[in-house]
């Protein structure tokens, strides 16, 4: 029985010093991965991509779980409750993260969700249904500053990267169009898709999920994708509009620097990996790589980006 | 057709109805026009169905005398200890831990449960199989479905 | 195709349908664990097997996690996934009275049969369903949500104004936190936990199950009781006969559950509900209704089953998903590199016939499954003492609540709702109408605010509202519904005068 209890003892402690985390040795457990949305969004399905080389890279496994909620708002306004001990990351969106603090009280300001490595953008793109009378992003433009108020263009939720979109496009091209939020992309592309909007405001992964459904009118990338080698950049036709929704892996702001780093190395190294490149640009997403020490900068200058379209955004409210 | 219930239920109903519509209604005024649609619309039916309702007891009595009030032949004790306990173990998740905390919950509600008497042996199965599904339920949970348990 | 079928039939196709139907079921039957959680578990996994397989495996767990949440609703009251709201309604009624059992055969039968109705659309009609899906903007769905709302007036009946409140309460309820569209923050008392609004799961539990635990807890009466003697059976010869009377019952819900099902955003529970008011609507009985009628427990059963095929039309066809588990396994798809979209069916026809196929079998093989686990499952319930039997139920909700987010603050949720829900409850005030104001709520709004938003840009708000056919199609039958009692009444009245 002594001998039992001793043995028993002994497992514990053992137990105990191995769950023990420490920075160097990060990770020693699986890593919690929570993204702020439903499953099926591009947040999900990259954080998947990645689930596949986690283990690889970091000789442990990640486990996903979902959190959604005010367009991702209840999740990063929790983020700073959980252990700042590296197991628990989380999904974090430019421009949602700029946007949804000045906009209203959220109960999380940009900083407290600062980001260890962004890895990929997905780039604004306009979409319209194949059989739209809009050949051309000038159509739409035409069309829009004919008819202000009238056109219609369905995007995922409010204050967020569709909605900025389509505010900056008001702004470039002196229109006034109509912005219709729905509940994600994917109703809001089912709204295009049915004919209830003129053009949606999304991304290109949608637009290579709809497949032939769909044209891709213009492109916010420096050059054009690989994906759509037809498609025509909104700076080949004469605007400055290089944007996209930014996605990034972000930790409890109090976690230690070593294990930012880490991080931050972990996900520059999947980034790195070729077949992952090519299974995020077969599928519409653009790779970044904006390591830790670069995220500050990506941050300022995001919110210089933002800046004047935030300031449309608050008069019109 | 409206078969009234108890009285004092339906004005009791009708009253936190109105409160909650007046409450719901108060607070639309910080919300942006559209905002304010939906809320207000909810409020507004809610206050005037409870309204009907008030009127309709007041007006046409209800079966007062008939029906045994719904408050009568409840125990006390265990609606309130039962109470506490639930409200506990939710709050106690988090400091204390998924499995401390269930296995008090679980013995508390157990004990206020308990009404007829209990061999030595009943009880000695009713603590396993309580200790069994505890186990059972973190293993499927932290193991097969990957839950972080607190 | 015939390969398709021989490919759906080899072992491990078969053992992955069997195996995920039954995991399916169990979990689906614990109330707070939905079929979207089993479904997201099992992705990972599936990376490993050919797409056609991971599929069958997904599908089949879907579809026994849709069918399991019947179990909860039916013995403890509390469905097991927002598509078993309706099956509650007679279900628990039925076993009350000692008939658990027969309701148990019955939701397994018309489970069956809905699932099979469901996938043999999807088999054979799926590109011309999904332009009907497409169809339905923001407008038809406010209508669908408004009608949706007015089956709580009907289901209330008796009680018109209690359901009535009810509903607007529930209504309130979901607009607690930050909405889609329009982004303003309502009643949310400064809590960032709020910010989401009221998960419904946890809502669900709280309002449903919580108020059945306490009478379990301080009534001295048996939870449950078995009507017959025979311990063995399950009394399937009756059930089948009950299913058998109800046919066309049986083949119109599961034909309202497809068509739901179709429509991305609409799920389950609205399926169930529409049925299970259609059926009590044409029902030469419908008092019975809300006491324990077989045909409300097929009708929604059947139903919510046929939304699993349904759901997958404009999931593999269009590319958007049906329901939350679709929204998984297309991610899953695109991971594994299968692209969706109307190409799905001609070039790589072979997976999809596959998965469609398999998904035949795995419905098929809900019935055993299913008949075993339920009868397991009520000898559990009806067996264990009062002092192990609440305990448990509190643990499960407590679980149940907590899983889907692994937050703590809605298990809290849980339980401040379930217990200002007994109290509502011992007042008049039910939960149905409340959940149900709670589920509708979001999907009303939005439509609502959408529509507006296109009217006025369209300049032409009213034509937007009412100028277009499906959606006045969706405004008689609301209409309708809601105008029945009063047919009915005003015909027995002329008969009546007629008579004397």
């Amino acid at each position: 029985m002594q001998r039992l209890l001793t043995l028993a003892a002994s497992a514990v402690v053992l137990l105990g010093a191995v769950q023990t985390a420490n920075a160097a040795d990060y990770p020693t457990k699986a890593v919690t991965y929570i993204i702020p949305y439903n499953p099926g969004g591009e947040s999900d399905v990259t954080a998947r991509f990645q689930e596949g080389y986690f283990k690889d890279v970091a000789g442990q496994d990640v486990v996903i779980q979902y959190k959604p909620g005010a367009g991702g708002a209840t999740a990063w306004a929790q983020l700073n409750g959980y252990e700042p001990d590296g197991y628990t990351i989380m999904n974090v969106n430019f421009p949602h993260a700029i946007l949804q603090p000045s906009m209203k009280d959220v109960g999380y300001q940009t900083e407290d969700v600062k980001p260890a490595f962004v890895f990929h953008y997905t780039p604004d793109a306009i979409l319209v249904r194949a059989d739209s009378p809009y050949q051309t992003l000038q159509d739409l433009i035409d069309d829009a500053k004919a008819n202000p108020g009238a056109t219609t263009f369905s995007g995922s939720g409010t204050n967020s990267a569709n909605h900025l979109a389509t505010v900056r496009f008001d702004q470039m091209m002196g229109t006034k169009s109509t912005y219709i939020p729905f509940k994600g992309s994917a109703p809001s592309m089912a709204a295009l898709l049915g004919g209830q909007v003129k053009a949606a405001m999304s991304y290109t992964t949608q637009g290579i999920k709809a497949g032939d459904q769909v044209r891709v009118l213009a492109i916010a990338t420096e050059e054009r994708v690989a994906a759509y080698p037809d498609v025509p950049t909104f700076k080949e036709l004469g605007f400055d509009y290089v944007a996209g929704a930014y996605r990034g892996v972000t930790l409890p702001k109090d976690a230690p620097q070593e294990v930012r780093q880490k991080v931050s190395d972990i996900i520059g190294q999947i980034n790195a990996n070729p077949d992952f490149k090519k299974k995020l640009e077969e599928n519409g997403y653009v790779v970044t790589d904006i390591p830790h020490d670069k995220v500050d900068q990506f941050i300022a200058d995001r919110r210089a980006e933002y800046a004047s379209a935030i300031e449309a955004l608050k008069a019109a409210k | 057709m409206e078969t009234l219930g108890n009285r004092t239920s339906n004005l009791i109903a009708a009253g936190i109805a109105l409160a909650l519509g007046a409450y719901a209604l108060s607070q639309t005024g910080e919300m942006s026009e559209l905002g304010a649609v939906f809320p207000t619309t909810a409020a507004i039916v809610l206050i005037i169905a409870a309204l009907a309702l008030a009127l309709r007891v007041v007006l046409r009595g209800g079966k007062a005398a008939e029906q045994q009030s719904v408050w009568s032949g409840l125990e006390w004790p265990r609606l309130v200890g039962l109470s506490i306990t639930l409200l506990a173990w939710a709050l106690l998740l988090k400091p204390l831990g998924f499995m401390p905390a269930a296995a008090l919950g679980l013995l508390a509600v157990g004990v206020i449960t308990y009404r007829e008497r209990m061999g030595l042996k009943a009880l000695a199965l009713h603590l396993l199989a309580g200790g069994a599904l505890l186990a059972g339920f973190y293993g499927l949970f932290s193991v097969v479905l990957r839950v972080p348990l607190p | 195709m015939l390969e398709s079928l021989i490919a759906a039939l080899s072992p491990l196709n078969l053992a992955l349908a069997l195996c995920g139907v039954l995991a399916g079921t169990i979990i689906g039957a614990l109330p707070g664990l939905s079929a979207t959680m089993a479904v997201a578990v099992l992705v990972p996994f599936t990376f490993t097997m050919d797409p056609a397989s991971g599929l069958i495996a997904l599908g089949a767990v879907y579809t026994g996690a849709i069918y399991g949440g019947a179990y909860a609703a039916i013995l403890v009251n509390t469905p097991g996934t927002p598509a078993a709201i309706a099956t509650a309604m007679d279900g628990f009624p039925m076993a009350k009275r000692g008939d658990g059992d027969l309701a148990v055969t019955l939701s397994c039968l018309a489970s069956v049969v809905g699932g099979l109705v469901g996938a043999l659309a999807l088999l054979f009609l799926a590109p011309p369903l999904s332009q009907i899906a497409l169809a339905f903007g923001p407008v038809e769905y406010f209508w669908l949500a408004i009608f949706g709302l007015s089956l709580i007036a009907t289901l209330s009946a008796g009680h018109t104004l209690m359901g009535l409140m009810g509903g607007c309460i529930g209504l309130l309820l979901s607009t607690v936190g930050s909405a889609v569209v329009g982004g303003d923050v309502r009643y949310t008392f400064g809590q960032t936990q709020l910010l989401g609004g009221i998960p419904i799961i946890p809502a669900m539990i709280g309002l449903y199950c919580i108020p059945v635990l306490i009478d379990l807890v301080i009534r001295p009466e048996a939870h449950l009781e078995r009507r017959s003697e025979q311990i063995a059976g399950f009394r399937l010869i009756e059930a089948l006969g009950a299913v058998w009377r109800s046919k066309f019952n049986l083949v119109r819900s599961a034909v309202i559950g497809t068509a739901v099902g179709i429509l991305p955003a609409a799920g389950g529970s609205v399926a169930g509900l529409v049925a299970y008011t259609e059926a009590k609507r044409t029902s030469k009985d419908s008092k019975q209704f809300g006491k324990g009628a077989t045909d409300g427990v097929i009708a929604s059963e059947a139903a919510n089953s046929a939304t699993v095929g349904g759901g997958f039309i404009p999931t593999l066809v269009l590319g958007i998903p049906g329901t939350p588990p679709d929204a998984i396994i297309l991610g899953a798809l695109l991971v594994q590199g299968i692209r969706t979209g109307p190409q799905l069916f001609t070039q790589q026809a072979d997976i999809v016939y596959t998965f469609v196929i398999g998904l035949i079998i795995a419905t098929i093989l809900m019935l055993p499954t299913g008949l075993v686990v339920g009868r397991y499952a009520f000898r559990l319930i009806i067996s264990v003492p009062k002092t192990a039997l609440a305990p448990g139920i509190a643990l499960l909700t407590v679980i149940g609540a907590y899983a889907i987010e692994a937050n703590t603050v809605h298990v809290l949720m849980m339980v401040g709702l379930g217990l200002v829900g007994w109290l509502l409850a011992r007042i008049g005030l039910q939960a149905s109408p409340i959940v149900l104001g709670l589920i509708l709520g979001p999907i009303a709004e939005a439509g609502f605010v959408q529509a507006w938003l296109i009217g006025g840009a369209q300049g032409n708000i009213p034509a937007m509202f009412f100028g277009r056919p499906i959606s006045l199609a969706i405004i008689a039958l609301t209409l309708l519904t809601l105008g029945w009692p009063f047919i009915v009444a005003w015909r027995a009245r002329r008969t009546a005068a007629g008579t004397t």
